[in-house]
């Protein structure tokens, strides 16, 4: 009934039934035993004893790192619960651990989250942003790969380079999220540009320039926003090693950099531009290579972020298809599970506490909780 | 006097039960006087001035022959049926010794088998498969001689068509007058029944098995006539008074929960008990295979049930069985089904498996398996669309014009 | 005709036994598809708790299959069956649980908000987050005691008030209610407006006891007719 982790499973048929030990976890709440929490609200802390537990992530830093990464029902519990609570789970504690012992010398590792639909890849993604956000690290954060693929409000033809294809509006979005998210550092870090970026034949950005400026300049003039992207982009991973700041490149979806966009080839209206045509993308495939370091690229690989003829299973070789693949080789690929047994009860302790779960014939066990 | 017969029949038809005797009486004269007297006064002519003796005389041989050819018809059957049961008797002689029994002691049963194992038939109709059974089972009966050779008929209800019938619509309506009249004096008493009748678990006999019992071929109106007649007497406060009566036009249901046969348990190699059971619903036919010791796993051709079924109605179909009988996590469930389309697919693997998980529960849980609707087939399929319609029911626009 | 039924029951019955057979895509008849005898299911494990009664015709009858919304399970609930039944649309019963059942999420979030919020105890104490609870108060808010008939007298049409049965109550007040629902803007959503609708019907207010108000009003108005009933 539970499609879950198969390492739980104990001898089949002499174990409590889930509507047993929910029935149990129903009283336990009664008494006040809330074994489904923890204190410990510092992801830097997280270890594999708090897995199933769930920690709440002070509305500062929720507002600040994960204004965009989780699914529109969790913005609306946490608003309902008047707060905002994260499970803590493997693949977060492992990437969490990874990220401690990593060797910043060395080029950037490559970390891939897979799993089913509705496993938990972008929440353990958020929690792994949350984690750096607290440790300092300035964080890149791309929350869905195939936004620019699908969704676009206006293509214009590229200013730098003929061929591809700006999105001014999506990107100067972009760049607001990106400075609102890193406020506070990037003010003292203040990066400064150490190369020279012709914008047209009367603006241009010296060497020296502060980041700031250039940012600001990107999103005065929306046209050349997509170039000053990658412009930004390009400072902070040739900076990150010199300057001593650690950057999280976080992208959800990340295999929709090889899928095809909903945007017709002006030649040909039956073809459709590939997403590497895109500037946007193209500058945020530079940033998950791994010839800069002090950093870390985690990427999440989902097949919904795929073309739907491309989602018949969720492994990374088939979803990022060949050339996406080799992009990304070699990486650390992380599973993330459905809910084990023994989270499954905890979100459902976590539920009767916020009063989520109101039905007062919920004492048995439904196939809701495959999810 | 044909003219007073048919006006003496048509308020014998109308006239209460009491009244009924003196009716038939009128009935009776008019029709004796047929008989006997002459000829009506229309059929007497200016040029033929027949005799009356000979007249009557004609009339009596006109209705000598009808009785005559009644008789002969009556004579040929007799004869006809003699050679059957002959025929019937030989053959069954023979089978006897194809079959390698004892003629002497081969019985209806024996008959029945050997048939069936040497003519085996597919066809659904029982009714329709090669039979031999003894020839006064099959042939239908026939009323014994209903008018004397004067032609004038027995029964006082002959000319209605149905004598029996109606005979016994009058006797059921006499006693419901009856038991009204003992309501009424028990009320003037202060007296309350007895007791009830209880007529669960029977059922009015069908038209059919009525009409056998009649001899009589029982049209639908008057049939729910009857059944309303009779319903009307069980109603009755008093009706355990007429008890016998009652229950002979009944026939008794048999207890539901002993019907079906529940096959026993398999067991696999490494000792799990398991069960495969078919459902069919609507366009969908699954199988499914539901095993002992498991974690209450759930796998659609091979897929795991929520990737199979994204619809939350669905999935709470097919958990239904389970946890009815509350072994939702103790089983586990493999099921392959094909055709149709969502809900059918899971209909079908509802009662395929509500099928398979009779072996796994005692007969109390059976039965309530049953009254909970789930060891039913679902007989409902998609309604045909009539031609002049757009589709099953839905019409074409009305026009006035 | 009942010929043809019984053939199809017996053919039917015989599935289960015989071998996979070819079973017809379609139904003849235009009658109803189980024969007189056949009884409605009980499906649910609290009316199955005593054993049959000898006498009760449920043991020598046969039962119906439970339709794909009966289910013994604890999310069963006759009232919201009832309201997805009406709320369908041209067969589609998917699309209409999708939206009870977000309807009833979004009645949980707007609640849980104001509890969660709320400053006091005393506050939350009145604050409902169940939304059958909210569902069946809203319901039972909207329901009519009266209605309108309309009666020729003396070659004049009245309107005569006459009282409701329960199911024509029930009904209504959904009918209303989903009317209410769905009379939005295009670009919102039928659960979040249905949602604010049952919400308010459960506090006596909004369109759908609106309307239950109207009737009794003119039935009200028209009370000097009620006589004509008879």
């Amino acid at each position: 009934m539970c499609s879950a982790a198969r390492e739980d499973r104990a001898t089949p048929g002499t174990r409590e039934s889930l509507a047993q030990q929910f029935s149990k976890a129903i009283d336990s709440h009664h008494q006040r035993r809330q074994i489904f929490r923890t204190t410990e609200n510092d992801p830097a802390n997280h270890t594999e004893h708090h897995e199933g537990m769930f920690y709440t992530v002070p509305p500062e830093h929720f507002h600040q790192w994960m204004r965009k990464g989780l699914t529109v029902n969790m913005y609306r519990m946490a608003n309902a619960f008047n707060e905002s609570s994260l499970m803590v789970r493997r693949p977060a504690t492992e990437l969490i651990g990874y990220l401690q012992m990593a060797e910043y010398t060395m080029p950037v590792i490559r970390y891939l989250l897979y799993g089913e639909y509705g496993s938990g890849k972008s929440t353990s993604l958020a929690h792994v942003m949350h984690y750096c956000g607290t440790q300092g690290w300035l964080i890149l954060h791309v929350p869905w790969g195939a936004f620019f693929n699908r969704y676009s409000r206006d293509v214009q033809p590229s200013v730098y380079r003929p061929g591809r294809l700006d999105q001014p509006l999506e990107a100067a979005e972009w760049m607001t999220y990106f400075r609102q998210m890193n406020e506070s550092l990037l003010t003292q870090l203040n990066i400064k540009v150490q190369h020279k970026y012709v914008w047209n034949k009367r603006e241009s950005a010296e060497v020296g320039t502060p980041l700031a400026e250039v940012m600001e300049f990107g999103l005065a003039r929306v046209k050349y926003a997509a170039d000053v992207v990658g412009a930004v982009l390009k400072e902070i991973r040739l900076q990150a090693a010199p300057q001593g700041f650690k950057v999280l490149m976080a992208v959800d979806g990340v295999n929709a950099f090889w899928s095809t966009t909903n945007i017709k080839v002006e030649d040909d209206r039956t073809k459709r531009h590939n997403a590497g045509n895109l500037s946007l993308v193209h500058h945020f495939k530079k940033m998950i290579r791994s010839d800069w370091s002090n950093g870390a690229v985690i990427g999440t690989v989902d097949a919904y972020a795929n073309d739907e003829d491309q989602r018949e299973s969720y492994l990374p070789r088939y979803v990022l298809g060949k050339e996406g693949f080799e992009w990304l080789d070699p990486h650390i690929p992380i599973y993330v599970p459905n809910y084990s047994e023994k989270e499954a009860l905890s979100c459902l302790q976590y539920y009767i506490d916020r009063k989520w779960l109101q039905n007062p014939k919920c004492k048995v066990a439904l196939s809701r909780l495959q999810k | 006097m044909m003219h007073s017969a048919r006006c003496a029949l048509k308020s014998a038809a109308s006239c209460s039960y009491s009244q009924l005797s003196t009716c038939r009486t009128r009935v009776c004269r008019s029709l004796a006087s047929v008989a006997s007297d002459g000829p009506a006064k229309s059929d007497a002519t200016p040029k033929q001035t027949p005799q009356v003796g000979s007249a009557g005389h004609e009339r009596a041989e006109k209705i000598s022959k009808a009785m005559k050819a009644y008789l002969q018809r009556a004579q040929s059957h007799d004869k006809f049926m003699t050679n059957e049961i002959a025929e019937y008797e030989i053959g069954k002689r023979h089978l006897a010794n194809i079959m390698g029994e004892d003629p002497d002691s081969f019985r209806q049963e024996d008959i029945d088998k050997a048939i069936e194992y040497l003519l085996p038939s597919g066809l659904f109709d029982r009714k329709a498969r090669p039979q031999m059974k003894h020839p006064s089972q099959v042939i239908p009966k026939r009323k014994a001689a209903e008018f004397g050779v004067d032609g004038r008929p027995f029964h006082f209800l002959f000319y209605t068509g149905l004598p029996n019938y109606y005979q016994l619509m009058h006797e059921t309506n006499l006693k419901l007058e009856a038991l009204k009249h003992h309501e009424d004096k028990m009320l003037a008493r202060d007296v309350s029944p007895e007791t009830v009748l209880h007529l669960a678990g029977s059922q009015w006999l069908d038209s059919e098995k009525l009409g056998d019992m009649l001899r009589e071929k029982i049209p639908e109106r008057d049939f729910t006539q009857f059944v309303k007649l009779m319903d009307r007497l069980a109603a009755h406060p008093y009706s355990y008074l007429e008890k016998d009566f009652i229950m002979v036009y009944r026939r008794f249901l048999k207890s539901q929960a002993m019907l079906q046969e529940i096959p026993p348990l398999m067991y696999a190699d490494d000792g799990r008990a398991y069960m495969e059971a078919e459902g069919i619903r609507k366009r969908a036919h699954a199988k499914v295979k539901v095993m002992d010791k498991g974690t209450g796993e759930i796998n659609v051709n091979g897929r795991s049930l929520l990737r199979s079924f994204p619809t939350i109605l669905d999935r709470e179909q097919i958990v239904f069985p389970l946890q009815f009988v509350g072994k939702m996590s103790e089983l586990d469930v493999e099921a392959t089904v094909e055709g149709g389309g969502n809900s059918g697919q899971a209909g079908a693997i509802r009662f395929a498996l509500s099928s398979a998980l009779q072996s796994f529960v005692d007969r109390q849980m059976v039965e309530k398996m049953r009254l909970a609707g789930l060891l039913t087939q679902d007989p409902r399929r998609l309604e045909r669309q009539k031609p002049g319609q757009a589709g099953a029911r839905k019409k074409f626009t009305w026009k006035k014009r | 005709m009942a010929g043809a039924v019984e053939q199809l029951g017996k053919c039917m019955r015989c599935m289960s036994v015989c071998k996979r057979t070819w079973t017809p895509a379609f139904i003849q008849t235009r009658t109803a598809i189980y024969q007189p005898i056949y009884l409605e299911p009980t499906f649910r494990k609290e009316d199955l708790q005593q054993p049959l009664d000898e006498l009760d015709k449920r043991k020598y009858q046969p039962i119906k299959a439970a339709t794909n919304e009966q289910t013994s399970l604890a999310s069963y609930d006759a009232v919201v069956a009832k309201f997805i039944r009406i709320l369908t649309k041209e067969g589609n019963k998917k699309r209409a649980r999708k939206i009870v059942d977000k309807t009833f999420e979004n009645i949980k979030l707007i609640q849980l908000e104001k509890y969660h919020k709320a400053a006091t105890e005393e506050e939350r104490q009145y604050i409902e987050c169940d939304p059958l609870t909210i569902f069946h108060q809203a319901i039972t808010n909207c329901k009519p005691l009266l209605t309108t008939q309309k009666v020729k007298r003396g070659g004049v049409m009245y309107t005569v008030p006459i009282p409701v049965k329960p199911n024509y109550q029930m009904y209504k007040a959904m009918t209303w209610l989903i009317d209410a629902g769905t009379d939005k803007e295009r670009d919102i959503r039928v659960w979040d407006k249905l949602a604010y609708e049952l919400l308010n019907a459960a506090q006596n207010e909004g369109k759908g006891v609106r309307k239950k108000q109207e009737l009794h009003k003119l039935c009200e108005a028209n009370r000097a007719y009620a006589h004509f009933r008879w």
